[in-house]
C-alpha cells in the first residue's frame, strides 16, 4: 500500500514540474479567466484536443490541486486555484499520509475520527476532506461497529474487520441477535443438565459423581455444533460466551482444570423461590403508592383479588 | 423503626389482644418508654384498662418495667411483638422434635406468656383427657416430656423480681425444679396442693427456636445444592458447633475431623466411607457454608454463619429481581454482583443482551434501588475532555434492609385483607358456626338423621359454596404470611450477623 | 420454572438527563384521565401449594389467635347494658366486671401499681371481704340513685369508662372531685352486698378457663 501512495505521489510532482503543453494551455486560459473556464472554452481554444487528452489533462489538474471545480447552471467550470493554495494542497498530500499512516496502526479495529483528529492535531474540516479523498481512492473504508451504534471506525481497505467491530457470530447486519443467543442459552444448558442427571456414579463416591457432571466447553460446543442450528460456525470462544451468561443466570457453575480449559456443569439453586414473590404484594408493581387510604390499599387491590380468585 | 413495621406490629396486638391492648402499645411505640400517668394521658382509656393491659403485655413478655426516678417506667419490645407471627412454626418444631405432648405444653406456655411446670403438666393432662384412651398420657410420662423441653431449652425460666426490670439475664436458666408427682395428680383431681414450684415459672425461649430455624435452612440449602446425605452431614456440623460455640458467633470454633467422624459413627455410619469427600464437596461449593481451617486431627472444618448467610441473602435477593424483573434482569444484577462496579457497556456485551434492552433494564433496577450507580471521573489527555464513566453496583446491606421493608408491607397488606375477608363475611362463617355447635351437641344427645339434615339445610347449596370460598380464601393469605416471613428470616438474619 | 419473556413494560418516568445515554425519554401519549391504579400485571406470583405442613400451621395459627382473642387476654372495654331492670343482673355485672384481671397474675412479679385496690385485692382471694367503707348511706337514695343511673342510656363506652376510671382511680388516689362518688361507694356495698349473697364456692380461683365467662358484653 505504500509503494502506491509514494508512487502516486512521485508523479504528481514529475508533472508538476513539467506541465505538458496541454495542461499548460489550459492553465493559461484559466489564468486568462479567473472567473473560471468551461469546457466548450478549452475546446473554442483548442480545436484540436481530443476528449480523451481533454479530460485526462482537467483530471491531472484536479487531482493535482490546481483547479477548482464549480457548477454554474448547467455548466461546469473550472477555476484556477491559488497558487498559495495549491502549495497547501501539496502540503495537504502529506498530512493525507499522516492520516494513512494511523489509520493504518489501528489495524483492524480501526479508529474512531475523533481519535485520527486528536493524534493528527488536524482541524475537522480539513480532516474531513482527507478522508473523503483517501475513501474516494479507496485506500480507507469506514465501517460500522456496533460498539456504538451511530459512529464509524477508519480501517484501511482491504482489511477484515475486527469481531470487536462487526459483533462477530452475534450479528447480523449490525443488529444483535438476541433469539439466537437465547436459544444457545437453552440448548447448553439442556446439554448439562442431562449431563448432570444421567450421571449417578454412586459407587465411587460423591466426588466422582461431582465431577462426572462436568463437562468442557469443547463439549458444548461439539454438542451445538452437532446440533446445526447455527447458520454461522461458532468458535469455542462463542460458546463460553453463552456459557458465562448461564453462570450469571445462576444455573451453571464453572471450574478451570489444571491446564487451563474451562469446564461447566449445572448446579441447583441453594434456595426454593423466594417466599415474598409468592405474595401478590411480592411483584406489586405501584407498591410505592399502597396504603390504607385512596386507589390502593390492600382492601381494593386489584392484584391480590386476582390473585385469590385464582 | 418505620411505619409499616408498627403499622404491622399493632395489627398483630389487634388480633391476638384487642383494641385496648393495641392503643396501649401504640403509645409506647409512638413515645418510647413511658410511665403509667403519661399513658393515661395519651391513650385516654380508664385507667383501670391500662394497667390490665400492661399486665397483659408484661406477662407475654412484650413490655418489660424498670424503676426510674420518674416512676416506674414500661418499654414495649417491638422485636418481641413480631415473634407472634412464628408461633405456629415453634409448635410444629417441638412437635418433629419431642412429640405430641410436648407441643400441646408449649401451647400452654405461649397462651399464657409464663406458666408454672405444674400447670402445664396439670392442664395437658387434662386436655388429652379429652381425647380417646390410646393418646393418652401418664402423669410421669407428661413430666418426661416437660424434661425434654427444657432439656433442649425451648422454655426458660422466667426470671424476674418486683423491683428488677424483666430483662433477660445474660445466663438463662433452665433449673428444673423437683416436682411432686404425687402432688400433680391431686392437682389434677382439683384439689389445691404444693406442687414444688410455687414461683417457679417458665416462658418460651425465642432464641432456642431462632437458632433452630436458622439451621434449617443451612440444612436445606445443603441437601437441595448437593444431596440428602450432605444435608444430613450438614446438621451433625451444625449440632457439633453448637456444643462448642457460642450461637450468635459469626463463625464456629474449627471442628476436627475426627470429632465429625465420632458423630457420625453414631447417627449416621452410612456415611463413613465418604465423609471426607462429602466435607471437601461442602467446603468446595460456592456456597461457602464451611471452610477447611486447619490440617492436625486429620483435619479442621469451620462453620462459617455470616457468610453462609451472606450467600443465602444473594440467592433471596437475585430471586426476587428474577421474578419482579424478569430473567435478563436477574442476570445482570448477578453480573453486577460478580463484578463490583461495572459499566453499562460492558453489562450489555457480557450479559449479551440487546443494547435497548439492557438498558432499560438496568434503569428499571436503579429506579427500584435493587442497583445503585456511582459516577467516576476520569481525567483524560489534555486534548480530550474528561470522560465521566457511569458504574453500577449492589450495595447489599441497603438493598436487603429495603427488602425487610418490603416484607414487612407485604405482611400488613395481607393480614389487612384477610381480616377484611373474614369480617365481610362474617355473617355466614358465625353461621356455619353455629351450625356446627348445634349439629355436635344434637348427635352428643341422639339426634335423628332428619333432625340433623334439616340443621344442614340452614344454608344453601350456594351459601355454602360461598363460604368455601371465603375460606380458601382465608387460607390462601394464612399461607401466604408464612411464605413472606420465610423470606424476612433469611434477611433478618443476614443483618443480625452484618450490622 | 417458566421461562419469563424480556421485559417489556416501559418506565413510568421519563429519565432526567443526568444518567448519560441510557433509556429514552417516553413521550406519553394525550391521555384525557390519570393513569390507571393498578397496571396490568407483567410478572404474577408464583403458585403456593398449601403442603400439609402449611395446613397445619394454619390451623394452629386459626386457633391460636381465636384463643388468644377469646381469652381474658383481650382487654375488653366497659360497656354497661342499658336495658337491665334486675338487680341481680346488675350485681352480676358488677361481679363478672370485678372478676378481676388481678386475680389472675402473680404479684410478686408484677409492678404493684398495676393493680386497682392494692388494699381490697389482697384480700379477695379469701372470699370474705373487705373492711367496708363508709356505709351509713341509707340503701333508699342508694337503690334511687340506682334506677336513676340506670335509666341513663348507655352512651358511647368512653363516657362509662369515665365513670369507671374516676372509681378507680379514688382509691389509689387522693380524693378527686368526682360526681360519682356515691356510685362508688355503691358498688363497694355491691361487692359486699354481692359476695355475701352468692355463694361462690371453694373453685372460684381455680384456673383461668373458668374466666371464659368473664368477657363482658
Amino acid at each position: 500500500m505504500d509503494l502506491n501512495l509514494e508512487h502516486a505521489d512521485k508523479q504528481s510532482s514529475r508533472e508538476s514540474e513539467q506541465h505538458d503543453p496541454i495542461t499548460q494551455k489550459i492553465i493559461n486560459l484559466a489564468q486568462l479567466k479567473p472567473k473560471g473556464i468551461s469546457d466548450k472554452d478549452i475546446s473554442i481554444e483548442m480545436p484540436d484536443l481530443q476528449p480523451i487528452q481533454k479530460a485526462q489533462a482537467i483530471n491531472k489538474l484536479l487531482a493535482q490541486g490546481f483547479f477548482d471545480l464549480f457548477k454554474q447552471g448547467e455548466t461546469l467550470l473550472y477555476k484556477l486555484k491559488d497558487p498559495s493554495k495549491a502549495r497547501t494542497a501539496k502540503g495537504a498530500d502529506n498530512e493525507e499520509k499522516i492520516v494513512y499512516t494511523i489509520i493504518e496502526d489501528a489495524g483492524n479495529k480501526g479508529i474512531w475520527i475523533r481519535d485520527i483528529r486528536f493524534k493528527s492535531n488536524l482541524m475537522p474540516t480539513q480532516l474531513n476532506k482527507i478522508l473523503k479523498s483517501l475513501e474516494t481512492k479507496k485506500f480507507i473504508k469506514a465501517v460500522k461497529s456496533v460498539a456504538a451504534s451511530k459512529k464509524k471506525v477508519y480501517m484501511l481497505y482491504n482489511l477484515e474487520p475486527d469481531r470487536s467491530v462487526t459483533g462477530g457470530a452475534w450479528y447480523q447486519d449490525q443488529d444483535f441477535e438476541a433469539e439466537f443467543v437465547d436459544v444457545l442459552n437453552q440448548q447448553c444448558y439442556r446439554f448439562l443438565e442431562q449431563k448432570r442427571d444421567s450421571t449417578k456414579d454412586y459407587l465411587n463416591g460423591p466426588i466422582a459423581e461431582k465431577n462426572a457432571t462436568f463437562a468442557s466447553s469443547k463439549e458444548v460446543w461439539k454438542f451445538i455444533s452437532d446440533l446445526g442450528i447455527s447458520k454461522v460456525k461458532l468458535s469455542i470462544e462463542d460458546l463460553e460466551m453463552i456459557l458465562n451468561t448461564l453462570i450469571y443466570d445462576g444455573k451453571v457453575e464453572k471450574m478451570i482444570s489444571s491446564d487451563g480449559s474451562n469446564f461447566y456443569r449445572a448446579i441447583r439453586p441453594l434456595l426454593d423461590s423466594s417466599g415474598l414473590v409468592k405474595s401478590p404484594c411480592g411483584i406489586c408493581p405501584v407498591r410505592k403508592n399502597c396504603c390504607d387510604f385512596g386507589d390502593v390499599t390492600p382492601i381494593k387491590c386489584q392484584y391480590i383479588t386476582e390473585w385469590l380468585d385464582l | 423503626m418505620s411505619l409499616i413495621f408498627e403499622k404491622l406490629c399493632k395489627n398483630l396486638l389487634l388480633e391476638h389482644f384487642g383494641l385496648i391492648i393495641q392503643t396501649v402499645a401504640s403509645d409506647m411505640f409512638q413515645h418510647g418508654p413511658r410511665t403509667l400517668n403519661q399513658m393515661k394521658v395519651t391513650t385516654k382509656h380508664p385507667i383501670s384498662k391500662i394497667k390490665e393491659s400492661l399486665c397483659v403485655l408484661i406477662k407475654f413478655g412484650y413490655v418489660v418495667y424498670e424503676q426510674t426516678d420518674r416512676g416506674i417506667v414500661y418499654t414495649l419490645d417491638v422485636e418481641k411483638v413480631i415473634t407472634i407471627l412464628r408461633y405456629p412454626r415453634y409448635m410444629y418444631f417441638v412437635k418433629t422434635f419431642c412429640g405430641d405432648e410436648a407441643e400441646m405444653m408449649l401451647e400452654d406456655v405461649l397462651k399464657n406468656g409464663y406458666e408454672r411446670a405444674s400447670q402445664i403438666i396439670v392442664k395437658t393432662y387434662q386436655r388429652l383427657e379429652q381425647f380417646p384412651p390410646e393418646r393418652r398420657s401418664t402423669v410421669p410420662v407428661l413430666k418426661e416430656k416437660f424434661d425434654l423441653l427444657v432439656k433442649n431449652q425451648f422454655l426458660m425460666r422466667s426470671l424476674c423480681s418486683n423491683t428488677l426490670s424483666d430483662v433477660p439475664t445474660d445466663k438463662p436458666d433452665f433449673n428444673m425444679p423437683s416436682l411432686n408427682v404425687k402432688a400433680l395428680t391431686r392437682l389434677i383431681q382439683g384439689n389445691e396442693v404444693d406442687a414444688g414450684d410455687n414461683n417457679i415459672y417458665w416462658k418460651i425461649n425465642n432464641d432456642r427456636f431462632t437458632q433452630d430455624l436458622r439451621d434449617q435452612i443451612l440444612v436445606k440449602s445443603i441437601a437441595k445444592r448437593i444431596d440428602d446425605n450432605a444435608g444430613e452431614l450438614m446438621r451433625q456440623l451444625l449440632y457439633l458447633m453448637y456444643l462448642r460455640t457460642a450461637s450468635w458467633a459469626d463463625t464456629s470454633i474449627p471442628i476436627p475431623v475426627t470429632e465429625i467422624k465420632e458423630a457420625m459413627k453414631k447417627n449416621f455410619p452410612s456415611i463413613l466411607p465418604y465423609l471426607d469427600q462429602y466435607l471437601r464437596i461442602i467446603e468446595e461449593d460456592s456456597s461457602k457454608f464451611i471452610e477447611r481451617v486447619g490440617d492436625s486431627g486429620g483435619g479442621q472444618y469451620s462453620v462459617n454463619m455470616k457468610e453462609a448467610f451472606h450467600q443465602l441473602t444473594w440467592v433471596v435477593l437475585e430471586n426476587i429481581v428474577m421474578e419482579r424483573f424478569g430473567l435478563k434482569a436477574a442476570r445482570i444484577f448477578r453480573l453486577v454482583h460478580r463484578h463490583k462496579y461495572i459499566e453499562q457497556e460492558k453489562i450489555q456485551q457480557i450479559a449479551m443482551i440487546p443494547a435497548k434492552e439492557a438498558k432499560h433494564l438496568t434503569y428499571t433496577l436503579l429506579e427500584e434501588n435493587y442497583l445503585q450507580i456511582q459516577e467516576l471521573k476520569k481525567p483524560g489527555l489534555s486534548t480530550a475532555p474528561t470522560k465521566i464513566f457511569f458504574l453500577f453496583h449492589i450495595d447489599l446491606n441497603q438493598v436487603a434492609r429495603m427488602t425487610i421493608e418490603h416484607c414487612y408491607h407485604a405482611l400488613y397488606n395481607i393480614i389487612q385483607r384477610r381480616d377484611y375477608e373474614i369480617n365481610s363475611n362474617k355473617r355466614m362463617i358465625d353461621k356455619q358456626l353455629r351450625m356446627q355447635t348445634l349439629t355436635s351437641n344434637m348427635k352428643e344427645h341422639g339426634a335423628t338423621e332428619e333432625q340433623l339434615a334439616e340443621i344442614a339445610e340452614m344454608m344453601t347449596p350456594s351459601e355454602k359454596l360461598q363460604l368455601e370460598k371465603v375460606q380458601e380464601r382465608i387460607k390462601k393469605l394464612g399461607a401466604n404470611e408464612f411464605s413472606i416471613d420465610e423470606t424476612l428470616f433469611i434477611l433478618q438474619m443476614y443483618i443480625r450477623y452484618h450490622r | 420454572m417458566a421461562s419469563r419473556g424480556r421485559g417489556k413494560g416501559k418506565p413510568l418516568i421519563s429519565l432526567g438527563g443526568d444518567q448519560g445515554n441510557f433509556g429514552k425519554t417516553e413521550v406519553a401519549p394525550p391521555i384525557l384521565q390519570p393513569p390507571p391504579s393498578y397496571l396490568p400485571l407483567e410478572y404474577k406470583p408464583l403458585p403456593t401449594t398449601i403442603s400439609n405442613e402449611l395446613r397445619y400451621l394454619l390451623q394452629l395459627k386459626k386457633d391460636f389467635a381465636e384463643y388468644m382473642h377469646e381469652s381474658p387476654n383481650n382487654v375488653l372495654p366497659i360497656v354497661i347494658k342499658k336495658d337491665i331492670e334486675r338487680y341481680s343482673d346488675r350485681y352480676q355485672d358488677l361481679l363478672s366486671m370485678k372478676q378481676q384481671y388481678e386475680s389472675r397474675y402473680d404479684w410478686t412479679r408484677m409492678p404493684i401499681e398495676l393493680k386497682r385496690k392494692p388494699k381490697k385485692r389482697k384480700g379477695f382471694k379469701q372470699k370474705e371481704l373487705v373492711k367496708k367503707k363508709i356505709r351509713d348511706i341509707d340503701i333508699e337514695s342508694k337503690l334511687q340513685e340506682l334506677e336513676k343511673k340506670e335509666t341513663i342510656h348507655h352512651s358511647d363506652a368512653e363516657e362509662d369508662e369515665k365513670d369507671d376510671d374516676e372509681l378507680d382511680e379514688k382509691d389509689v388516689e387522693d380524693k378527686i372531685d368526682n360526681e360519682e362518688e356515691e356510685v362508688d361507694e355503691e358498688m363497694d356495698e355491691g361487692t359486699d352486698y354481692v359476695n355475701n349473697y352468692f355463694d361462690n364456692g371453694e373453685n372460684y380461683e381455680d384456673d383461668e378457663e373458668n374466666l371464659d365467662d368473664g368477657a363482658i358484653f
